[in-house]
């Protein structure tokens, strides 16, 4: 196989000048908000992701176990406060429930990863943790939102039979249970479903990566097995972690539902 | 004296002093006290929204409270032991939310929580129940969604009497229910020595209750024989 072939700049330019022709159809079709919003996030896209090569190309050359770590570190905490904000509650209240479940779930997966499949050397090599982590981290951001967001809005939507449990002598936790089951089910519906048609209905994005970088297809297939099952883990850790906890801080002593964790007042 | 006075203490079951209650800055239950004995059934009484069923609610920590003392048994009840009420009361409030795939499954599922899991489930009972409700055994089948407002009014009564509370909370208990099987509720809620605390308005509840409480504007204005309707 041979190396992954670079992209020259002048040549992704004129492939992102074809973007042009959809913004303008926009434009004429008078969705005007929606053909701004896309020339911003192709600039935001576009800036952040050169950003982050280059840094990565620092990170990696380097490869120092601290700034590794700190790396991580914000990526878990960019990952955390987009979960708190998408799912429509109060980054105040959430933070550390959202940041311990975040950490825990990705710091023990990504050494399972490292230790049972790649065992690269040094251990913690920006090159493999790093991508490992953003992969993982990138599907639990989907998959807490969904929950967290699931979970909050049927409780507070259906406070009485929530009520109906914990008046008549259940805990928060045995009266919180079938809003839980709701969550869990609603956020790993997709990732299941996900698993069960890939590589039939469409070849993933690491698999397809590692193919163009020059991997043998075989290899690519491994690596992409092993991170299904590390995604699968991952989420089902930070979710069932971060719902647990969160009952700490969304509830008060006497097990009401705190109004105050909400960003937005009920409709 | 002092021996009546500890007798008379031992008897009573809620206390309230200078209850209240506030929700969003408004105060919705005012500095109200009121004093249940064991075995009373009570019924609050007052215009709607003067705030009998946040009253009830805060009883059973559905609601609260942010001045006042709170006494069960003689026992101070705060917003940390108030677990301690819901072990003790049945709460039957206005929205009858039976969760489970069966009717069944909603009246059995209390027993699954901590509290009552050591407690068997009284099948008998529930049959017994079902009879006196007027109410057919094969509905134990069907789930809660496809029953009438009735019907879930009467099934959420008996799942809170499978769990034999000392105290019955009900807000409105039969106001779903036609005449016939208002008896059979009526009777099992308030015939049995049960201390009761509920608001209705219904005439034949209020008939059988011991004790008339009348609210208004968030405060208990005091009890129907001493008040002078305008």
């Amino acid at each position: 196989m041979s190396s992954v072939i670079d992209i020259s700049l002048s040549g992704l330019l004129l492939f992102s000048a074809f973007l042009l022709l959809p913004v303008f159809l926009l434009y004429r079709w008078k969705l005007i908000e929606l053909s701004t919003s896309t020339l911003v996030s192709v600039v935001r896209m576009t800036v952040q992701l050169l950003l982050v090569g280059l840094y990565l190309k620092y990170l990696f050359e380097l490869n120092r176990l601290w700034l590794n770590m700190a790396w991580l570190l914000v990526m878990i905490t960019v990952a955390n406060i987009s979960i708190v904000r998408g799912a429509g509650l109060k980054l105040a209240r959430f933070f550390w429930v959202t940041q311990a479940s975040l950490m825990i779930a990705i710091t023990s997966v990504c050494l399972l990863f490292l230790l049972i499949l790649i065992q690269p050397v040094p251990f913690l090599d920006a090159r493999y943790l790093i991508p490992v982590a953003g992969m993982l981290l990138g599907n639990c951001l989907q998959g807490n939102i969904r929950a967290l967001e699931t979970f909050y809005t049927d409780l507070r939507r259906e406070e009485a039979s929530y009520h109906s449990d914990l008046l008549l002598g259940a805990t928060v936790s045995e009266a919180a249970m079938p809003f839980f089951r709701r969550a869990v089910r609603a956020s790993m519906t997709p990732v299941i479903g996900s698993m069960a048609t890939l590589g039939i209905v469409s070849l993933p994005g690491m698999m397809t990566g590692q193919i163009l970088g020059g991997a043998l297809p075989l290899t690519a297939a491994k690596y992409q097995i092993a991170i299904m099952i590390a995604i699968y883990l991952s989420m089902i850790c930070a979710i069932g972690l971060n719902l647990r906890l969160s009952l700490q801080t969304a509830f008060s002593i006497s097990g009401l539902l705190r109004e105050d964790i909400f960003a937005r007042t009920a409709d | 004296m002092l021996l009546d006075e500890s007798v008379k203490n031992e008897d009573i079951m809620i206390k309230l002093e200078g209850l209240q209650v506030v929700r969003n800055g408004t105060p919705v239950i005012k500095e109200s006290s009121l004093t249940v004995h064991k075995g009373q059934s009570v019924a609050l009484r007052g215009p709607s929204g003067c705030g009998k069923s946040t009253l009830l609610k805060t009883l059973v920590g559905g609601c609260e409270w942010q001045a006042g003392r709170y006494l069960l048994n003689n026992e101070p009840v705060t917003p940390d032991n108030i677990h301690r009420v819901r072990l003790k009361a049945g709460y039957i409030g206005q929205e009858n939310a039976l969760s489970g795939p069966t009717v069944l499954a909603a009246l059995q599922r209390p027993f699954s929580f901590r509290a009552y899991r050591r407690k068997s489930f009284p099948e008998q009972l529930l049959n017994r129940l079902i009879e006196r409700f007027q109410l057919s055994g094969d509905l134990l089948s069907h789930h809660p969604s496809t029953l009438s407002g009735g019907q879930k009014q009467r099934f959420a009564i008996i799942r809170v009497l499978l769990l034999e509370p000392e105290l019955i909370i009900a807000d409105e208990p039969t106001s779903a229910l036609d005449a016939e099987s208002r008896k059979g509720v009526i009777g099992e809620l308030l015939g049995n020595g049960r201390t009761v605390i509920s608001t209705s308005h219904d005439q034949d509840w209020l008939d059988q209750c011991e004790r008339i409480v009348m609210m208004n504007n968030g405060q208990i204005i005091g009890e129907k024989q001493d008040v002078v309707c305008h």
